[in-house]
């Protein structure tokens, strides 16, 4: 068993070694985890041995007590406590004025907190899409209605709320421009005029969570969040027809003007992304 | 030399009682008695490679163009932390191995604390005088967790962006103070420029001091309180035996030390892990399927995959539907959890200090709670890679859905009844077992009477 422990430090040795060669000639992943990895486990393997065969087997008894201290020590202790705050109860309305000027403080101190973003009334779920603004591709490029193909999905946002530096604009902005056959459509009455031409744009964050909707199932005419699965009817006006998102898709009327290009007929049906407090029925 | 150490030491602290006894102190010779310790050296290793990668990770969200060695991002606009994660992996190979080591690293810990707790869960290690180390263990396991978390949403790629984007809606599903919680949280409207440079702190400062802290208290209670044993010869209620720390343990600690290490590193090295250039930049408008979060979050994947509809709408206010599996039931099913010390002593009035662990079929109604809870997790963590398990089998999403719905519901029951009849039945066999003594008592008219006397 000797040999086999000065074997494994051996090993631990040479794993060593070829780490600080393999670095030195800039080695790959694989080589450099590999052998730092294994000189490790053999110094291991080196102990366990070593523990297991060459060292005699003691056994120790330790001697186990309740966790109680004494009677006594209690009691100090109980009236230690409150022999101090009896001292201090001496005075009820300086105590009683100490405990308001600590709540005061710890009220004030929570204000800087306000410092951490801005408040969140009139900024959740709002988008930037109007009347009349005209639809464009993550590069600035008009989406025409000729670009978007039946069985396939385009990504769209309002003109003039674009850019690297309108990232969160964006993220909120973003639709699903697909086109259906109008014969198919369900839409409610009061929307019969949002698809001409069977175009239909949709908001493209999910309801549920806010994740983009990525999934388009030409099939059965859905759209599918990738996170959780949840699905929504293209045809209807974007009703939960599976999953966990408790609220329709909100959709964004579509016109088409003179030269072709689509442009918002109004704004967005309904505020955008998850459900959150500042919304209500 | 040694003498020297140690006399020096013990002018000016003596600490030569301390240590003489520490040195004989007895660590019971049992396997899962190493599953904590397997959690501190995951401990130790993360923050060592953590340190590492914080000193090339750029907690910012400023946006840059990145140039640079990966051909599919050439020319892209990404966050500059993003890009400083691509440099690190894609600079010498030692870079690359301590990210990965580190990502396994933390998907070792979560998977050794859980396992621990359910070692002293199992065997009653946590009853009366130890269920403050519970709570702290507990409270651990929800801390590393988070800082698993905030941990694989720094990169800024594209799926811990998406996963940032899911946390922030959950937070806006809170009653009352939703909105503002994730306004706060996040500076305002998801995405924000600040959420890297906010989770950094939380992730490299905050967490670990919190877990180290935590870590620290854990084992001078342990320390103090001293080791359970599980019932043998020569083990009683009123003694620790095993073996002593220096120098049997101690190798022993310092072999598991580095076999932790070496697993991790191999792994590191040999085991790819959170690709992060595949997954691109994050771009709030774009996500690939299947998105999965780590496995100790797949658990809350699941719930909010299989979770009904149910969103409560008032005049003017609603509470989102993922309040109730992201935030509710998780508060529900930690506190019992929290609480299960309490509860367990209400049911046995069982307040007595324990030293000896029990078998876990000792406990039928503890075991039956405890595979309850289990066989619901797993199922809620298989619930969380539904769409990735349809792919695998051919079968429509929504079936496998309906199928973990019907499952979650029921299977943890029937796991918990067949855990508790197994234990009943076992309690039995051993009582069967003991072999029963014969006490013979000599009358004083010379006759043997037998009385039968059973064992406890």
């Amino acid at each position: 068993m000797t040999v086999a422990v000065a074997l494994w430090l051996v090993l631990a040795i040479v794993a060593a070694v070829a780490f600080a060669t393999g670095f030195a000639l800039d080695a790959s992943a694989q080589i450099e985890g590999g052998s730092l990895g294994l000189a490790c486990l053999s110094i291991a393997c080196a102990l366990i041995v070593w523990s297991r065969h060459l060292m005699p087997h003691e056994t120790v008894v330790d001697e186990q007590h309740p966790k109680r201290s004494t009677a006594r020590d209690r009691g100090d202790a109980i009236d230690e406590l409150e022999n101090g705050l009896g001292q201090v109860a001496r005075r009820p309305w300086l105590v009683r004025l100490g405990i308001a000027a600590a709540s005061v403080l710890g009220i004030a101190a929570l204000f800087p907190i306000r410092t951490f973003g801005p408040n969140p009334q009139g900024r959740l779920g709002v988008s930037d899409w109007k009347s009349g603004s005209q639809l464009v591709r993550e590069d600035g490029t008009p989406l025409r209605a000729d670009m978007v193909e039946f069985g396939s999905v385009a990504t769209a946002f309002p003109q003039g709320y674009i850019g690297a530096d309108r990232v969160a604009a964006m993220a909120n902005d973003a639709v699903v421009v697909l086109r259906v056959t109008p014969q198919a459509l369900q839409l409610p009455p009061e929307r019969r005029n949002w698809a001409p031409g069977g175009y239909l744009a949709y908001s493209k964050i999910c309801t549920h969570l806010g994740c983009p909707l990525g999934l388009y199932r030409q099939g059965p005419q859905e759209l599918m969040c990738p996170c959780h699965q949840s699905v929504f009817n293209v045809l209807d006006g974007g009703s939960v027809v599976f999953g966990p998102a408790a609220r329709a898709l909100p959709q964004l009327p579509l016109t088409i003007d003179a030269d072709g290009n689509l442009r918002a007929g109004g704004g967005m049906s309904d505020f955008v992304g998850p459900d959150n407090w500042n919304y209500g029925a | 030399m040694i003498r020297w150490l140690v006399n020096a030491l013990d002018d000016r602290l003596g600490s030569s009682t301390f240590l003489r006894h520490a040195l004989r102190k007895a660590f019971p010779d049992h396997w899962s008695f190493m599953l904590g310790e397997l959690a501190a050296y995951c401990f130790i290793f993360i923050v060592a490679t953590g340190t590492y990668l914080a000193f090339f990770f750029h907690p910012s969200d400023v946006p840059v163009i990145y140039h640079g060695p990966i051909r599919s991002l050439d020319g892209r606009s990404m966050t500059e932390g993003y890009a400083s994660v691509l440099q690190l992996s894609y600079g010498p190979a030692i870079g690359l191995v301590i990210r990965q080591a580190h990502h396994w690293c933390a998907d070792v810990f979560v998977a050794a604390v859980v396992v621990h707790m359910g070692r002293i869960f199992f065997t009653g290690a946590f009853r009366r005088p130890r269920e403050l180390n519970w709570v702290i263990g507990l409270t651990m396991l929800l801390l590393v967790m988070l800082d698993g978390f905030t941990g694989y949403s720094l990169p800024g790629d594209n799926l811990s962006g998406g996963g940032l984007r899911i946390a922030n809606s959950i937070a806006l599903s809170i009653p009352l103070i939703g909105s503002w919680l994730a306004y706060l949280l996040f500076g305002g409207t998801f995405p924000t420029h600040d959420v890297t440079s906010r989770l950094f702190p939380i992730h490299v400062l905050f967490l670990p001091v919190a877990i180290g802290a935590l870590l620290g208290l854990h084992v001078a209670i342990l320390w103090h309180q001293k080791h359970t044993q599980f019932p043998g010869k020569g083990k009683t209620e009123r003694n620790v035996v095993g073996s002593p720390l220096f120098p049997h343990y101690a190798l022993k600690s310092l072999a598991l030390m580095l076999s932790t290490f070496g697993v991790l590193l191999l792994m590191g090295g040999l085991i790819e892990i959170n690709p992060v250039w595949e997954y691109g930049p994050y771009d709030p408008w774009t996500l690939a399927s299947p998105a999965q979060p780590d496995w100790y979050i797949g658990w809350l994947e699941g719930a909010l995959r299989v979770a009904p509809r149910w969103a409560l709408r008032f005049p003017g206010h609603t509470i989102g539907a993922p309040f109730w599996p992201a935030v509710f039931m998780p508060a529900v099913l930690f506190g019992l959890l929290y609480l299960w010390p309490v509860i367990e002593q209400f049911f046995t009035r069982d307040d007595a200090e324990h030293e000896l662990l029990q078998f876990p079929w000792q406990n039928p109604a503890r075991m039956a709670f405890g595979v309850g809870i289990l066989t619901y997790m797993a199922l809620l963590l298989g619930a969380g890679s539904d769409d990735v398990q349809a792919r695998i089998w051919q079968i429509d999403v929504q079936e496998i859905a309906w199928g973990y719905r019907i499952a979650i519901v029921t299977l943890p029951f029937i796991a918990a009844l067949f855990a508790w009849l197994i234990c009943r039945e076992l309690q039995r066999r051993h009582a069967e077992d003991k072999p029963n003594r014969v006490l013979l008592i000599r009358s004083q008219d010379g006759g043997f009477e037998e009385e039968r006397v059973s064992t406890p």
